[in-house]
């Protein structure tokens, strides 16, 4: 993985907890910066992921974010299919906690198995996924929702 | 929404988003050298610091176990030191006046205004000498109740054992009495104290 392939990763990882396109480019950068100085390169992807987190963790300590409210949850027609368009996706990513965009993003677009997010993330693998289930139900009743309000 | 088509929209979705190029080349033009920064421990002013500091506790230790030499000391040492040498009085006598009649210190009589301070000293003689470049006068007695000799030193007051105070100096284990009297320094040793 080259050097821009690995700030695409970092980027799009990043993105997936701030889900602001800015936050995330600062976040890369820093980490990116950080680990040049530590190490002299960015050696592999979990590094780079562990150092954003670490981030991110620090700069909510220190403004004190306050999380998302999980959305309400509804009923949904499994069978149905949503042709949902992105900023719809987008809209609903949003209103997720960002440890379940978190989880999400690590499980389905990065391919980690709950185990592997569990020792990145600190957090025990049962809560990695419950996390990554209730997100997905979470986007799907959302999307529901949009795509019923579209009729 | 099936599985399989929730993540390939998710997928779709964080593929879409991506760093610009300007971004990433922003990035990578700043990218910083590794820095070569020299643990705290191992720089070299910690290592003089480190060195400075530990002889430093060594000497304020030393400091602490050694007795401060000056020149009340000296002269409570040499008070010891002449007694140690037992010298034999030039003038036997055990009257006081009468030694002072026949040494005739220049200046100061050896003659206490009270004789409490030694009332339990019996005077064997007494011999001229000199301290710090003063002279004085040291008297032999003898304790009436041990029967040991003890030495009784008598100097004129001067700047040069101003630092004197009226206390006891302490000679290894053994105190010498000293006090002012007049225009005299009196300077009691008994090792039987």
């Amino acid at each position: 993985m080259d050097d821009n392939e690995m700030l695409q990763a970092g980027f799009r990882y990043a993105y997936s907890i701030a889900h602001d396109y800015h936050d995330a480019e600062d976040l890369v950068q820093q980490a990116w910066f950080k680990l040049h100085r530590k190490y002299g390169k960015v050696e592999t992807k979990a590094l780079l992921f562990k150092t954003i987190r670490n981030l991110l963790m620090d700069r909510i300590r220190r403004d004190k974010i306050v999380a998302f409210e999980p959305m309400e949850e509804r009923e949904f027609d499994s069978n149905q299919e949503v042709r949902a368009s992105m900023d719809d996706v987008e809209a609903i990513l949003g209103k997720l906690r960002k440890e379940e965009r978190e989880a999400l993003y690590l499980s389905v677009v990065q391919g980690y198995t709950a185990q592997e997010i569990s020792e990145q993330t600190g957090t025990p693998r049962g809560t990695i996924l419950s996390l990554i289930h209730r997100a997905k139900k979470k986007l799907s009743n959302g999307l529901l929702k949009e795509f019923d309000t579209a009729k | 929404m099936s599985e399989n088509n929730l993540d390939k929209l998710i997928k779709e979705y964080y593929n879409s988003q991506s760093l610009s190029e300007s971004s990433i080349q922003r990035i990578l033009e700043n990218t910083p050298e590794k820095d070569n920064v020299v643990p705290f421990y191992r720089a070299t002013w910690f290592s003089y610091a480190a060195a400075a500091c530990i002889a430093f506790a060594v000497v304020m230790v030393g400091l602490n176990f050694m007795q401060p030499v000056g020149d009340s000391q000296q002269i409570a040492g040499r008070v010891v030191e002449i007694y140690d040498r037992h010298l034999n009085p030039d003038v036997f006598s055990s009257d006081l006046d009468s030694i002072e009649q026949v040494l005739q210190p220049a200046g100061f009589s050896i003659m206490p205004s009270s004789m409490e301070t030694i009332r339990n000293y019996s005077v064997v003689g007494g011999r001229n000498c000199g301290i710090k470049g003063v002279k004085a006068v040291h008297v032999v007695l003898t304790n009436t109740q041990t029967g040991m000799e003890s030495c009784l030193y008598i100097m004129p007051d001067n700047e040069a054992l101003s630092s004197l105070k009226n206390k006891s100096y302490m000679v290894g284990n053994q105190p010498v009495k000293v006090w002012r009297d007049g225009n005299r320094i009196f300077a009691l040793y008994d090792p039987s104290n």
